[in-house]
């Protein structure tokens, strides 16, 4: 019955996902593949912070790691984007896993700002190596992803590459969070001794679920880089760290369909609230902690607590 | 005379100037109830914890299986067969009782994030387990709470997940720290025919206890700690009958506080 209604609700939501962009404006398509691509990079975020309890403040970095090695490899050394995206992806993954062994060694706070750091120097790099970089100019010209005689240049094109993604991303990280693996790393973050204990080589689970999240910026980003096709340094700055830890934290840690939401609610507010201004940002604060205090568990906890409200009289 | 799986060669632990271990020795027979028992902060939680590799040694050398494990990294020594469980119970509060039970088994899976996405093999692997896993919790009164969150658990409950968790490793040798502790009369009677089962099976139990009703009823051998050193060691009866544990226990003279 539960497995029923579950493919029932993938159905509808398979449906109007395909007929969705048939009914939004070019700007509104704009918005929803950034939310889109914010989504996959949260889904990796989740695996570290949500399931490890990692806290990092490195994903933007990472995000900025995917789309720059897309952006060099497709306009200076030509590469077509079909080869450049797995590139950056694994070689965001492969950074993760170069600082992630040094920095893992640090727990909470101190893990905190060693991630920070490392956002911070990307974009210092990224700002000042302006022969590879590009510097504040960045880099333009990145082609666009194209089937023969097919480019998805316009946004409602490149809203289906983006939605496709997004199913492979969230498929995969629901496999991984319904293996070992994933048991695994949401073990070490309810306890670490006792995780050890039980046969869990501890650094390894950790390394793999900020690789992971690394790995799924990195497809965020390169998917990012082939849809604006120009990236700079600030796309990739700290402040965009925090907001992908928001959007994690509003939609509901632990959980990938809370990931997903989480993006979807946080890349639309501001366009909701336009009238508001810069006030926004006081709704949005308001909003951030209405949430900390009263649904610790994320915006998705509420369709639960919904349900058993349902459910409660004689159903 | 049974063979020895585990060595335990003059043994220390030192935190700063305090001796919470001092080289112990033990020989623990295979297939046995070994025991382990002795006054509040003798040092058999800290000796647990160097011989699982959660705290480093000061000293010494260990033996298990055949294998030097001295100072080897906690999920090694359990790869390796030793599995403990903790004094207090350390379960993973965001996962169910079966999920809990399913993190023991980490080492026997492929570690590989692929193995996880593409399933095969790693799939099959966890479908035994699983299967394993649930005939544990029918032995061990759990069959009701499989899919609970372990929180929801009463604590006597709680410390039979602990054991789940640790014997579906498949392990030679079983540390328990304190099995008995905050458990009903019943709940004892429980644990202790669970570790009898257990012993027939062949399993090796190092078991550290303060319940002496239980430890002197199972327990094929004894060894008493006090200040961290071994005063005694021998069959229940022999242990019993030594004025060096009385007065450990009973605290006749405080020998040791003069050192």
């Amino acid at each position: 019955m539960k497995g029923r209604t579950a493919l029932l609700a993938a159905g509808a939501v398979f449906v109007v996902a395909l007929v969705l962009p048939a009914f939004i404006s070019g700007y509104g398509i704009r918005i929803l593949n950034l939310a889109l691509i914010s989504a996959i990079a949260v889904i990796g975020l989740n695996f570290a912070f949500g399931y490890a309890g990692l806290i990092t403040l490195a994903q933007a970095g990472f995000v900025g790691c995917g789309a720059y090695i897309t952006a060099i490899l497709s306009t200076t050394a030509g590469l077509t984007p079909w080869l450049s995206i797995p590139i950056a992806v694994v070689g965001a993954g492969l950074i993760s896993i170069v600082i992630g062994l040094p920095m893992l060694r640090l727990k909470g706070h101190y893990l905190a700002l060693a991630t920070l750091g490392f956002n911070v120097s990307f974009v210092i790099v990224a700002t000042n190596w302006k022969s590879v970089m590009g510097g504040t100019d960045g880099i333009s010209g990145i082609p666009p992803l194209a089937l023969p005689g097919w480019p998805f240049a316009t946004d409602h094109r490149y809203y289906y590459v983006l939605w496709l993604a997004l199913a492979v991303a969230t498929w995969c990280a629901w496999r991984i969070r319904n293996s070992h693996i994933g048991l695994a790393m949401i073990a070490v973050r309810d306890d670490e001794i006792a995780t050890g204990a039980a046969s869990v080589g501890v650094t390894r689970i950790k390394l793999q679920a900020f690789a992971l999240s690394a790995l799924y910026a990195g497809l965020a980003g390169a998917l990012f880089a082939h849809m604006v096709n120009f990236v700079a340094p600030d796309d990739f700055a700290l402040g965009h760290s925090i907001i992908y830890l928001a959007m994690l934290i509003i939609g509901g840690e632990g959980s990938i369909l809370g990931s997903i939401a989480g993006a979807v609610i946080v890349t639309f507010m501001p366009e909701l609230m336009r009238d508001l201004g810069t006030a926004y940002l006081i709704v949005f604060g308001s909003l951030m902690l209405l949430i900390l205090i009263f649904l610790p568990k994320g915006l998705l906890s509420l369709t639960a607590i919904v349900g058993r409200r349902l459910k409660a009289p004689g159903r | 005379m049974t063979p020895t799986i585990l060595t335990i060669d003059s043994l220390s632990k030192n935190f700063g100037g305090v001796h919470a271990v001092r080289s112990v020795s033990l020989e623990i027979p295979a297939g046995r109830i070994f025991s382990v028992i002795g006054p509040n902060g003798a040092g058999k939680t800290t000796l647990i914890n160097v011989l699982t590799g959660i705290l480093a040694s000061s000293g010494g050398k260990v033996r298990f299986d055949g294998q030097d494990i001295t100072d080897a990294p906690a999920h090694l020594v359990a790869a390796a067969g030793m599995v403990r469980t903790f004094q207090n119970g350390r379960l993973f509060h965001r996962l169910t009782v079966m999920e809990n039970v399913l993190v023991g088994a980490h080492h026997l899976l492929p570690q590989s994030v692929w193995s996880a996405i593409l399933g095969g093999a790693a799939n099959r692997r966890m479908e035994e387990i699983r299967a394993r896993a649930g005939e544990l919790l029918v032995t061990l009164g759990l069959s009701e709470d499989a899919d609970r969150l372990v929180g929801a658990l009463p604590y006597g409950r709680q410390r039979m997940v602990e054991i789940a968790r640790a014997l579906v490793s498949k392990p030679i040798l079983l540390l328990l720290d304190e099995p008995a502790a905050g458990l009903n009369s019943g709940e004892v009677e429980r644990l202790r025919g669970i570790l009898e089962a257990l012993r027939t099976q062949g399993l090796t139990l190092v078991l550290v206890e303060h319940n002496m009703g239980l430890v002197m009823r199972v327990a094929d051998r004894i060894a008493v700690i006090s200040f961290g050193e071994k005063i005694a060691e021998g069959s229940p009866a022999e242990v019993r009958a030594d004025p060096k544990v009385l007065e450990a226990y009973l605290g006749h003279g405080y020998r040791h506080a003069e050192d």
